[in-house]
């Protein structure tokens, strides 16, 4: 995951450089003014995607952001290259979000009531707020879930890593992280119809099996 | 439905979640309150004698430059250099833009602005300006920043964190406590002034970290020098801000209890809600037998959000209730302990009282009757138009 590949130009064709950031680790702790910023910027996107999922678009987005990369830049001298530097950047990133949670459930909330978001919804394109709307009965599910089973699920089913690099990050076995992930699986299947936009959906779906129209030309493969 | 249109329906929800766009996000802000220029944390040096000394000779050769800022007792030794130069550290040093690093100040540091305005900024933590003139001494660095204001005025932006209080600024007896915040504190001689301008602050005795009332935006307040709220609130709207919710309430005000209570010690209490410490209330908004003016106007005059002080409380006596059901409706043989997870959504009438109580997952029929039986003895406090709680409850059998 941490080898990223960066783009480079050369004569209009796409090169592909592999960097495995020990480098920029070395600058940074050596204290160039420019390598943290450099740092930030390569990583804040996927850093914000996996706060924004892991956290199903917390208004507090902004803030764990920033602070995932001030427990990054406080831990870098602690950083042992053990793992990979965007595999240890998400491990805190992780736990960043982890701990907003466990500060939330300690302190109640208020809810904006349900007026309160129609306005802006309506003036989007139907099929958008459909969408939003169920990505939005995704992410409730998901809150529902323990938390290891809601982040062995974002990383696997959202965030597209491997069972073996979501073992490397939440530290736990491989077979484990299977396991938590047929359960999330699971659960989210067992729980689905009771959103009723995702119910919609499921509803809304073509059967597999669905018959050619009457008087439509069947389909021919190619010899 | 079928198991198997379930299944694609949540692989095309998922397909969805993960081609969403990202909602945008102030990266140049983020990236400006980064600690770019510093690797390593510098550890906050205890105030002692060496320091002291340091400061006294430094004070001595060059301290009589344009801005300065020295370890000197702001009592004992005004500063009367008008512009920040180095205290301790090189490192602290103030930028291109005029800031003073406040992660290389040594504790017991103290900041003078001159004509114009002067910032210190913690790096991915705090940034507090003094207005001009104004004078501050940094009484604590590191994972908790404390500023004691001197003189003048002081406008802090805290970043927010997961830990719970980060940042606090010392006047007089009163420490005022932010968590991602923005608010200004200023000193003079009638009292202390505090204006919140984005967040919340606690307000309370400086002896007693963590004690005090909540003030939430946008807010002002004013307080004795020993930390009493004033409430004469005349000159509120000069600070730009309006009264907090609690001074909203008819007539005697929950602070005014507060005030009342620890006028003896000389200290402020922890607000309580107007509800409970004035039961006619409600009963007076319920039953507006004086006439429907009466309890239009009094209607009007509620707060349209709860106190802090008012949201614990009516968040409590839900938790209690549902702690209570639970263990009396669940059944399970001896040595057998039942949990349950799950998130209570409640809603508050505006008169008060709890008219709704959902968990999320739903907990059994039996538990939940219980409580809708339960909920109608539960008191809250009146507001505008009711208020909704939400928060994860962990329960036990």
């Amino acid at each position: 995951m941490d080898a990223r590949r960066e783009p480079a130009k050369s004569d209009g064709a796409t090169l592909s450089v592999v960097s495995d950031g020990s480098d920029l680790v070395a600058r940074c702790r050596a204290g160039e003014p420019a390598a943290f910023r450099q740092l930030f910027r390569e990583h804040r996107t996927s850093v914000t995607r996996l706060i924004h999922r892991m956290t199903g678009g917390s208004p507090d987005l902004e803030d764990l952001v920033q602070e995932t990369f001030v427990q990054v830049h406080r831990s870098l001298g602690s950083f042992r290259r053990e793992a990979q530097l965007g595999t240890w950047i998400y491990r805190i990133a992780i736990n960043v979000v982890l701990m907003h949670r466990r500060a939330l459930r300690s302190r109640p909330s208020l809810v904006p009531g349900p007026s309160d978001t129609q306005l802006d919804e309506d003036d989007q394109p139907d099929e958008q707020l459909a969408r939003r709307r169920r990505v939005a009965a995704l992410y409730r599910l998901l809150d529902r879930m323990s938390e290891k089973k809601r982040t062995v699920y974002v990383l696997h089913e959202l965030e597209g890593l491997s069972p073996a690099e979501i073992a490397k990050i939440v530290g736990a076995p491989v077979l484990t992280v299977r396991t938590r992930l047929f359960y999330a699986r699971r659960s989210l299947l067992a729980e689905l119809a009771q959103e009723p936009s995702l119910a919609a959906l499921a509803d809304a779906l073509p059967p597999l099996s669905d018959p050619a129209p009457a008087g439509a030309e069947p389909h021919k493969e190619p010899a | 439905m079928t198991p198997e249109r379930i299944e694609r329906a949540l692989r095309e929800v998922t397909r969805e979640a993960r081609t969403e766009q990202l909602p945008h996000v102030d990266w140049a802000r983020i990236e400006d309150e980064l600690p770019m220029t510093r690797v390593h944390t510098v550890p906050p040096r205890p105030l002692s004698v060496r320091p002291w000394l340091i400061a006294a000779s430094f004070a001595l050769t060059g301290a009589l430059g344009a801005y300065a800022v020295t370890l000197v007792h702001p009592h004992a030794a005004p500063v009367a250099a008008a512009r920040v130069t180095t205290p301790s550290s090189a490192a602290a040093r103030a930028s291109a833009n005029g800031d003073v690093n406040g992660d290389a100040l040594a504790v017991g540091a103290h900041v003078v602005a001159g004509d114009v305005p002067q910032s210190v900024v913690h790096a991915g933590h705090a940034r507090w300006t003094l207005a001009p003139h104004s004078e501050g001494t940094l009484l604590a660095n590191g994972d908790i920043v404390t500023v004691r204001l001197d003189r003048g005025s002081v406008t802090s932006r805290v970043v927010k964190s997961s830990r719970t209080e980060t940042f606090a600024v010392e006047a007089a007896d009163v420490r005022v406590a932010a968590h991602g915040t923005e608010f200004t504190v200023s000193l003079g001689a009638d009292g202390v002034s505090v204006s919140v301008t984005e967040g919340s602050v606690l307000v309370g005795p400086r002896e007693e970290p963590g004690q005090g009332q909540l003030l939430i935006s946008p807010a002002a307040k004013r307080y004795t020098h020993a930390g009493l709220p004033i409430e004469d609130d005349s000159g509120l709207e000069a600070l730009g801000g309006r009264r907090s919710p609690s001074h909203v309430e008819d007539g005697a005000t929950a602070a005014d209890g507060a005030t009342g209570a620890s006028a003896a010690q000389g200290r402020l209490a922890l607000e309580a809600p107007a509800s409970a410490k004035k039961p006619g209330a409600r009963k007076a908004a319920n039953e507006p037998e004086a006439g429907d003016a009466t309890a239009a106007s009094d209607l009007d005059q509620r707060p349209s959000e709860p106190t802090a002080a008012g949201l614990e409380a009516a968040t409590t006596s839900v938790m209690r209730l549902t702690q209570a059901c639970f263990k009396e409706r669940t059944i399970a043989g001896e040595g057998v302990r039942v949990t349950a997870q799950t998130s209570v959504t409640f809603r508050t009438l505006p008169e008060g009282g709890v008219n709704r109580v959902v968990f999320e997952p739903p907990l059994s029929p039996a538990v939940q009757a219980c409580v809708n039986a339960g909920m109608s003895a539960i008191q809250t406090e009146g507001t505008r138009n009711g208020f909704q709680v939400s928060r994860s409850i962990d329960l036990e059998r």
